[in-house]
């Protein structure tokens, strides 16, 4: 097999996961020599590179949690050979920055052409597109470019997948800084609901449901073209709690703009694991064969079995140019058995729970804390 | 859940209610009197039936969610107790309200009044917290707003109205509303009307509610506190003999989870051998890991959030030279540096050197944050340690078991909360 990234079936794990393995074992071997850092890391973790080889499950590879990353940037590569980098839209100030060369690239592009076709993403035929996000400014920016956020990147690829007409955000980047632009989003979208070409629309699903339920407010409602899309991700942080919501996005969805269920698409997906997460008809975000995913026990590390809920590990051997091929988020989820789905795919799929901490929590600030972090939030959008 | 003019309403009238809010008021203000009295005897009747049991069919579900237990419960209330409440009372205004023999026979008249109108802004981290800032409102004669934190269980509305129901002439002085944080715009109106905003929580919830008041509208604010234990010079050299005190603050530890302003966060021991460090590091985590047997487990959300915290500081440790001690449910981290700083909480704490000669260097730094130590030192030391802690701006210095205590007429962070909701007239006679 020639590479994981561009075998044909994305969600074959069976036929696939030697090849997982030996990528696994390769980009480990890549690190260790060339990332001096994570070498140091492993090091004091007790690992020697010859243990590489002796790998037997990748659970045994040590994982870094995304929380070192928005400390520490760690490369592989030379910078300059970096093409291009992804920042998080990290809400607490630090931010993780990873660097992306041209052959990780190269991988993800791959990723994304078999994964779209498998969803269904690809068209021919023309459409607009509303992204419910900022603008992308440079898409491959090289050294003294500037870093921008990854999520502008993701949803400029997202406007290939048909031809576009046109381009609208509802973040643009006007003298410096992005300012929001939602009475032109609204406008547009009543435009383009008197015409025939479908609307493809890409964001930020906090945006999205924000911006619906405002419209819902006022009344406005839009019926857009037949074969138009709603595609969302990025977590719904505090809207955040589960299924009763999402319905009530997909709800407000076919209600506000006439897009049906069947047409909302939701990705997964984060800078420190850049794996093109898709959800099935059934909304459940199966694993591709790029990836793993192992639920560990919150207090002793070691993976649990499908349907436990626990730390979420996530692996990939895509990128060369950072050592994140095993990464720890700061979410709680759990891994269900693919044929609890019934979609066809048989891969376990991934269900996130939410942050660690966050609802428990009630330091001596909490309660009021949250309020600032809205009330800033209110005021940038 | 709406507390308005003595009646709980749902919080669908909540429109209704800030549409009325202004005028009430108004009509409080223009009726106000003097109600120190009334408070005081309506609270230690409420106080009086939490301890037979009065108000157990509603607690109970409270004390079954282990919001808190039955102890902690009888603990609190004692504070509003008739002869308590009327210690505070006398502590924090009783000079200023008497007045002196001079005083009385100037022409011109000096009297206590209230500041008028409070906007509290209560934290959640403790229950009850919201009824007691608006006690200590209306002690002091205020009309009183209160915003609920997002995560109340609606003991402080339940006790503010019990309270209103022994005593209907405090009705116009309370309304509690149940806005949420993120609707800024009434959370303006509402600071619009006060004359002072009482706010409880950290530096972004102080910002917060300086971003929503005028300029004309004073901020009391009730910061976020740094807290920690002082081993001592005297202590290091037998710390088996210490080793009850060690006890009593794991169980502050354990009993407050780091929570509070008042919370140990870890630990400061006078000495720069890192061995020393160490040997006190490990005998800490042996009775912290102990005593956590008789406290509730972390949920799992907490736990995971602990968990990542400790596997990335033993990540950063290449860099800080920090050492992890783990224990089950609980950890030690050692750090090198004296610099105080919030641990990870939930019974995880860290133990730093910090020698006496370095004290204030390494503290005043700090100025703002610092509120309780808890010092384990020979009684030989104690006074001339105090002192030198009092010079870094701490305001309560005990003795571990006490680090949370409150004592009935103490301050809130070396203030008095009755004299700031308070202002001094001159009225010519």
């Amino acid at each position: 097999m020639k590479s994981l990234f561009w075998y044909k079936r994305p969600y074959d794990i069976e036929k696939t996961e030697t090849q997982f393995m030996k990528e696994m074992r390769e980009n480990m071997h890549f690190q260790f020599e060339n990332c001096k850092e994570y070498r140091a890391l492993l090091e004091h973790r007790g690992w020697y590179e010859e243990r590489i080889d002796k790998l037997e499950s990748v659970a045994e590879i040590p994982f870094i949690p995304t929380l070192f990353f928005k400390h520490h940037r760690m490369d592989s590569v030379p910078r300059e050979k970096m093409l291009t980098t992804a920042t998080s839209s990290g809400t607490s100030g630090a931010k993780s920055v990873i660097g992306y060369d041209v052959l990780s690239l190269l991988k993800g592009l791959g990723m994304v052409l078999r994964v779209g076709k498998e969803h269904k993403l690809w068209s021919l035929r023309p459409c607009h597109y509303i992204i419910l996000g900022y603008e992308a400014r440079n898409i491959l920016g090289r050294k003294n470019a500037v870093e921008e956020k990854a999520v502008a990147k993701t949803a400029y690829g997202f406007t290939f997948f048909a031809p576009a007409l046109s381009r609208t955000y509802a973040l643009r980047y006007i003298d410096g800084d992005y300012r929001l632009n939602l009475e032109e989003i609204r406008e547009k979208l009543i435009t383009f609901s008197r015409g025939n070409t479908p609307v493809r629309i890409i964001g930020f699903t906090f945006h999205a449901y924000w911006l619906l339920s405002k419209m819902k407010e006022a009344g406005i409602k839009c019926p857009l073209p037949k074969g138009s899309l709603m595609s969302f991700g990025g977590g719904w942080k505090q809207y955040y709690t589960q299924r009763a919501e999402k319905q009530e996005m997909y709800d407000l969805v076919e209600d506000v703009l006439n897009i049906p269920e069947s047409m909302c698409r939701e990705f997964f997906g984060a800078v420190e694991h850049p794996i093109l997460y898709c959800d099935c008809p059934k909304h459940h975000f199966h694993v591709p064969i790029y990836s793993r995913v192992l639920i560990r026990d919150v207090d002793t590390y070691e993976p649990l079995e499908h349907g436990k809920a626990g730390l979420v590990n996530l692996l990939t051997p895509m990128v060369k140019s950072a050592p994140i091929l095993s990464i720890m988020t700061d979410d709680l989820g759990i891994l269900h058995d693919g044929s609890e789905c019934g979609c066809g795919i048989d891969t376990p799929y991934l269900e996130i729970l939410g942050r660690v901490g966050m609802e428990d929590i009630t330091t001596c600030a909490a309660g009021a804390e949250n309020l600032m972090r809205t009330m800033l939030g209110e005021e940038t959008l | 859940m709406i507390l308005f003019e003595g009646k709980i309403l749902p919080d669908e009238q909540l429109d209704d209610v800030l549409e009325k809010l202004w005028d009430s008021c108004l009509m409080a203000v223009t009726n106000r009197k003097d109600i120190a009295k009334l408070v005081i005897n309506a609270c230690g009747r409420v106080s009086e039936k939490i301890k037979t049991g009065a108000y157990d069919p509603i607690l109970w579900v409270l004390l079954e969610k282990g919001a808190f237990t039955r102890t902690q419960l009888e603990e609190a209330i004692t504070f509003f107790d008739k002869e308590n409440l009327q210690l505070k009372y006398d502590t924090e205004l009783g000079v200023l309200k008497k007045g002196t023999e001079d005083d009385r026979k100037a022409s011109v008249e000096k009297r206590l009044e209230p500041l008028g109108i409070l906007f509290h802004i209560a934290a959640g981290n403790a229950e009850g917290l919201p009824f007691f800032s608006v006690i200590e409102g209306l002690l002091a004669g205020n009309v009183n707003i209160l915003k609920l934190p997002s995560v109340d269980d609606g003991i402080s509305v339940m006790l503010l109205h019990e309270m209103i129901k022994e005593e209907p002439a405090l009705a116009p002085y309370v309304c509690v509303l149940d806005v949420a944080s993120t609707n800024v715009k009434i959370l303006k109106t509402l600071a619009d009307m006060a004359d002072a905003i009482v706010v409880w929580g950290g530096d972004e919830a102080v910002m917060a509610a300086r971003t929503m008041a005028s300029p004309s509208t004073q901020i009391i604010s009730w910061g976020h506190k740094l807290s920690f234990a002082y081993v001592s010079a005297g202590v290091v050299e037998k710390v088996e003999d210490y080793e009850p005190e060690l006890y009593d603050l794991a169980k502050h530890i354990c009993a407050t989870n780091q929570l509070l302003c008042s919370s140990c966060q870890g630990i400061f021991v006078d000495t720069e051998d890192e061995t020393v460090l160490l040997s006190v590091a490990e005998r800490f985590l042996h009775i912290l890991e102990e005593v956590r047997v008789d406290y509730p487990r972390e949920k799992i959300g907490i736990r995971g959030k602990v968990s990542i915290s400790l596997y990335n500081e033993e990540l950063e440790s290449i860099h800080t030279g920090h050492r992890v001690l783990r224990g089950k449910g609980v950890s030690v981290i050692i750090g090198s540096d004296s610099e105080l700083e919030l641990s990870y909480m939930f019974k995880n704490c860290w133990v730093k050197p910090l020698q006496r000669k370095n004290i204030i260097k390494s503290l005043k730094g700090k100025k703002g944050y610092l509120q309780t130590v808890g010092l384990i030192c020979t009684e030989k030391e104690r006074k001339e340690l105090a002192e030198l802690f009092v010079k870094t701006g701490l305001t309560h210095i005990v003795r571990p078991k006490n680090m949370s205590q409150m004592l009935p007429g103490g301050t809130h962070d070396g203030k008095y909360p009755l004299r700031r909701y308070s202002r001094i007239i001159e009225v010519e006679r």
